[in-house]
């Protein structure tokens, strides 16, 4: 796919592709949301979404079997989610219990349901399930002081067959440096905190759950004190070990930290515009392995 | 890319493009703002106007303060990066670096993957070392990893010739070239010398040790060689120590066919001839020698070097005719083929040549190995700038679990195929072989995929399954879920676990291949990630518009409230239609599977039992367009008859159904007669099911409305309107 220009008219904040790569959808500072199609070397323009009322800072796109919708969040105080049904898009559900700009959005791994995470400069979190019949009361969190600018949830450790009541975790990264590991207990519509992680000194600006149940448990975290730190879990109920990803910091603050399929590959990308790629080695080291070039 | 122009000097200037000079009328400063948009600046050295060539263009600028945001994709081929910066509005795909997905690796890959299949059972090394030894078993494992590890070697040479001369493949080709090189290394060592067959053993030891070291480094290049025969311009080239230096490398090398070739071309036979018959003879021996090296046994081996020996000797002893420096020259040469370590050392210009010098003509023994290299490394030191040096020293050394992060760094599929073969010839030593071992048999079973008990090569096997499962190349995930398959670790439910997580991101694209990921799912009994395949395929065929096998999909993923909702929405399509919907595979179903064009079992492996109770509505609706184009009117009342009066159908379709047929077609036309049982029965089921105040009744009523359908202001206008066409209907027939 060649470089895409002049998606926006204002800053860019998020581009996120779909389950299989073959959508694109970028959001921005100019209140819309793009859509592209993106079919081998090709993308094409398809849907211009408009519906908030502020800079539009993450999309997020929902497991393919609940069809082709998507989440997205903004400074407005608002997740919206949009569907496609036979080519046209729809706003099909407002979700507005945030008194401040919504940082952060995330669908659950599909195995939960069409269940949502939302992070807010109001300093809660909210979790709310979009079921057939319409949308259940969402569960509101007071979870960080200031505001909370990251969540991201844990992957599904539901075994085959389908156990209901599982553990569903889920972390947050905030304004007041801490890093907070959340329970949601569907059935009574509840979050209680289990952990809370301190090791960064300045805002926590992303988090991020490694998505593979097949390795240990890894929560990366990056900061605006440039600093990476691979939060770890051996059994279930261990400590969570914190391991800097390098002992000396980072050029610039870091702004994005995101995980392979496989969880086996860290992307971090920040300040001074490196993409810097890591990979625990057969030693369980992380090592650089490689810098992404456009 | 900047452009400098020197603003001082504006008549000096001129338009290159237009071949003329800069019109003097218009100042620099008025010719930059006809392009402001690419004017940067002004150099803070030369003061120069600094402008851009390529603005709106550029690459991601390496700033400091900058904000890169960049996420990872499920495919490692496209990833997103973008600059959140004010006007930088461009979005950057990306791949990652050192991802190969070549048609030439994936058919790789591929291979390897077969050739460690069809190794089987020998896949484990489980031949016993103790109690009754099975030594035939032993030989047979043996020889079956052997033989993998060969296959291995050649599919790897396939695929860097079939590289080799691609473009952009550059990097790419010295990569695995590298690789090969440590490859090779491991062979000669680990995989050749055990060959059951003693015979067979020596020859494949020699051309794998001679093979790998003269690959490596492609020593001496031609440019070489003929450099040292172009040299002497005054003196004969056997007179010089860079002829006798190569003949001696060739020699170390093993390459002796090389090594004749160079000594006919010196003429140097013919000069001994005419000068001294002892060295013309002993050199007569020498390549008769050279031309007999033994490649079949020790024994023969033995035998020619005592032979080498006695020549060296009787030389050494003889009186000569020829100056003292051919003469040494010569004698040099005999004594190196003699197995002198000092002269193969001497005569090494690497570690690795002495290694092979040794091997070749002191004792041909492995097991002397780590012994030459010791004596290799102290005449001529690794050098480090070369992966492969450092990963070979470690191979002799013994040490293959250091090279495993090497070669993976250069290629992880080669890595995991090594690591896996290695294992299955026991050459990975376990790392929980000094636990207990009844405690060690209970953690694997209960380890998971990525434990470090299950050993290396189970690990970075799984590592490569999901790293190829993220390449987006459907033909490699049948590799993928065979190499978590055959992976050497007991726990099949952390197997399953595995390939659940990762079945759903197969890029399917045809039938085969959902009937590939269906079979994985019934194999390995994932119903529930069947389902949610299902469900992912309704939903893509739904996007294309192909509703009935959506719906289809949708049953068999146990969406039975889809099925119902898709099925009553073709429904009310079809009545605000007023006609049957043009779908051929839904109308074939509903007309009692007689099409001419769509075969009876197709369509009975489509529907489903739940597709054919939610469809029944609309296979009445059917007959009863069928009836109405036959005029058949009494057949089409009693078929609307009983989709009114059917127990499940929703409030809202009463009306519909009533507003753009009943009223139309039958109430509103004074010609259609109505017998009374029929008007009463259709008065029973309004009275029932008619509800003003039902929302969707209302939606659907506003829908018609917008349609044009002439129909009653309100819902309770039509109700009375209904009520009394159907009154008047029942005096027409009382009359």
């Amino acid at each position: 796919m060649p470089t895409i220009t002049n998606a926006h008219n204002d800053l860019i904040h998020d581009a996120v592709l779909d389950y299989y790569g073959k959508r694109l959808a970028t959001c921005s500072s100019d209140k819309t949301i793009k859509i592209f199609e993106v079919e081998g070397e090709n993308h094409k323009l398809v849907e211009t979404l408009s519906g908030h009322e502020g800079p539009i800072w993450r999309v997020d796109w929902a497991h393919p079997k609940f069809g082709t919708i998507l989440a997205s969040c903004s400074y407005d105080g608002k997740v919206l989610i949009w569907k496609e049904e036979n080519g046209k898009w729809a706003q099909i559900a407002v979700h507005a219990v945030h008194s401040a700009s919504v940082n952060s959005v995330q669908w659950a791994p599909h195995e939960y349901g069409a269940l949502i995470l939302a992070a807010s400069s109001d300093g809660k979190v909210s979790v709310v399930e979009f079921k057939d019949n319409g949308t259940t009361a969402p569960v509101v969190i007071e979870a960080h002081a200031i505001g909370v600018n990251a969540a991201s949830w844990a992957p599904s450790v539901m075994p085959e067959g389908g156990v209901s009541n599982q553990t569903r975790r889920f972390v947050t990264g905030g304004a007041d440096n801490l890093v907070k590991v959340w329970k949601y207990n569907s059935e009574s519509q509840s979050v209680t905190l289990e952990d809370t992680l301190e090791g960064h000194t300045d805002w926590v600006r992303d988090v991020a759950w490694s998505p593979s149940v097949l390795l240990r448990c890894y929560i990366a975290t990056v900061s605006q004190d440039r600093t990476c730190i691979i939060w770890s879990k051996e059994e279930k109920d261990d400590k969570w070990t914190k391991t800097l990803l390098q002992n000396e910091k980072f050029p610039d603050v870091l702004w994005r930290a995101s995980w392979s399929l496989s969880g086996n590959i860290l992307a971090l990308s920040g300040g001074d515009n490196k993409v810097t790629l890591w990979k625990e080695d057969l030693e369980g080291k992380w090592e650089p392995a490689g810098e992404v070039q456009e | 890319m900047t452009v400098e122009m020197n603003g001082k000097n504006d008549s000096l200037l001129m338009d290159v493009d237009g071949l003329d000079f800069v019109d003097e009328g218009q100042s620099i400063k008025d010719q930059l703002d006809d392009h402001e948009d690419n004017y940067i600046g002004r150099d803070s050295v030369s003061d120069c106007i600094v402008v851009s060539l390529s603005k709106g263009n550029e690459p991601w600028s390496y700033n400091k303060g900058g904000e890169l945001h960049f996420k990872l994709s499920p495919l490692v081929q496209q990833n997103i990066a973008f600059l959140c910066e004010k006007d930088k509005y461009k979005i950057y795909p990306v791949a990652l670096p050192g991802i190969d997905a070549s048609e030439e690796y994936v058919n790789y890959v591929t291979q390897l993957f077969e050739i460690y299949s069809s190794l089987g059972e020998d896949r484990v090394n489980s031949v016993p070392t103790i109690g009754v030894v099975n030594i035939n078993e032993a030989r047979e494992h043996t020889m079956a990893a052997n033989l993998a590890f060969e296959a291995l070697v050649i599919e790897l040479e396939s695929f860097i010739d079939a590289i080799k001369n691609k473009k952009n493949a550059f990097g790419r080709f010295f990569e695995v070239e590298e690789c090969l090189t440590i490859i090779n290394c491991l062979k000669t060592i680990y995989f050749t010398a055990d060959t059951p067959d003693e015979q067979t053993s020596r020859n494949t030891f020699i051309k794998t040790l001679l093979g790998w070291i003269n690959r490596s480094d492609g020593e001496p290049n031609e440019e070489y060689i003929e450099q040292v025969f172009s040299s002497s311009s005054n003196k004969n080239v056997f007179e010089t120590s860079f002829f006798w230096k190569l003949i001696n490398q060739l020699l170390l090398r093993g390459l002796f066919e090389q090594a004749m070739a160079c000594i006919e071309r010196s003429e140097l036979a013919n000069y001994l001839s005419s000068k001294c018959q002892v060295s013309s003879n002993a050199l007569h021996d020498i390549v008769a020698l050279l031309k007999q090296y033994p490649l079949d046994s020790s024994k023969t081996f033995r035998e020619w070097k005592s032979l080498v020996l006695e020549l060296s000797q009787t030389y050494n002893d003889s009186e000569t005719e020829i100056s003292g420096e051919i003469r040494d020259y010569l004698q040099d040469t005999l004594l190196l083929i003699g197995g002198h370590q000092d002269k193969i050392l001497f005569y090494s210009k690497t570690w690795y040549e002495s290694f092979c010098g040794l091997l070749l003509f002191y004792i041909p023994s492995l097991e002397l190995s780590e012994e030459y290299l010791q004596l290799s490394l102290k005449h001529n030191p690794l050098d480090v700038t070369n992966n492969w040096e450092s990963a070979c020293a470690e191979v002799i050394r013994g040490h293959l679990y250091s090279i495993l992060p090497t070669l993976e760094s250069l290629d992880s599929c080669t890595a995991a195929f090594t690591a896996a073969l290695c294992e299955a010839k026991g050459l990975l030593e376990n790392y929980n072989e000094d636990e207990d071992h009844e405690q060690s048999r209970i953690y694997r079973e209960e380890e998971d995929l990525f434990s470090y008990r299950n050993g290396m090569a189970a690990y970075m096997l799984n590592n490569f399954a999901f790293e190829i499962c993220s390449l987006g190349n459907a033909t490699l995930w049948p590799v993928a879920i065979g190499l978590i398959t055959l992976s050497p670790i007991c726990n099949s439910s952390a197997k399953k676990l595995a390939i659940a997580e990762l079945l759903p991101h197969y890029p399917f694209q045809s039938t085969d291949d959902i009937e590939w990921m269906l079979s994985v799912c019934a194999k390995w009994r994932l119903t529930q990630v069947a389902k949610s395949i299902y469900v992912t395929l309704g939903n893509k065929l739904l996007y294309e518009s192909n509703t009935i096998e959506a719906m289809a999909n949708y049953s068999k993923a146990g969406k039975f409230e889809w099925v119902k909702r898709y099925s009553w929405m073709m429904f009310e399509a079809s009545v605000l239609q007023g006609g049957p919907l043009d779908d051929i595979i839904l109308n074939a179903i509903v007309n009692n599977y007689d099409d001419p064009v769509i075969p009876k079992n197709v369509l009975d492996t489509l529907v489903t039992s739940a597709m054919k109770q939610s469809l029944s509505p609309y296979a009445v609706l059917y007959q009863f367009y069928v009836a109405q184009q036959n005029e058949k009117w009494s057949d089409a009342l009693e078929l609307l008859l009983l989709l009114l009066e059917f127990q499940y159908m929703p409030k809202c379709y009463v009306v519909l159904l009533v507003s753009k047929i009943l009223l139309p077609i039958f109430l509103e036309d004074s010609e259609k007669v109505m017998k009374e049982d029929i008007i009463l029965r259709i008065m029973e089921c309004i009275t029932n099911k008619w509800d003003n105040d039902d929302e969707k009744t209302q939606n659907i009523y506003l829908s018609l409305r917008e349609m044009g359908l002439s129909v009653s202001e309100n819902l309770d206008g039509l109700h009375k309107h209904v009520r009394k066409l159907l009154d008047f209907k029942l005096c027409q027939e009382y009359m």
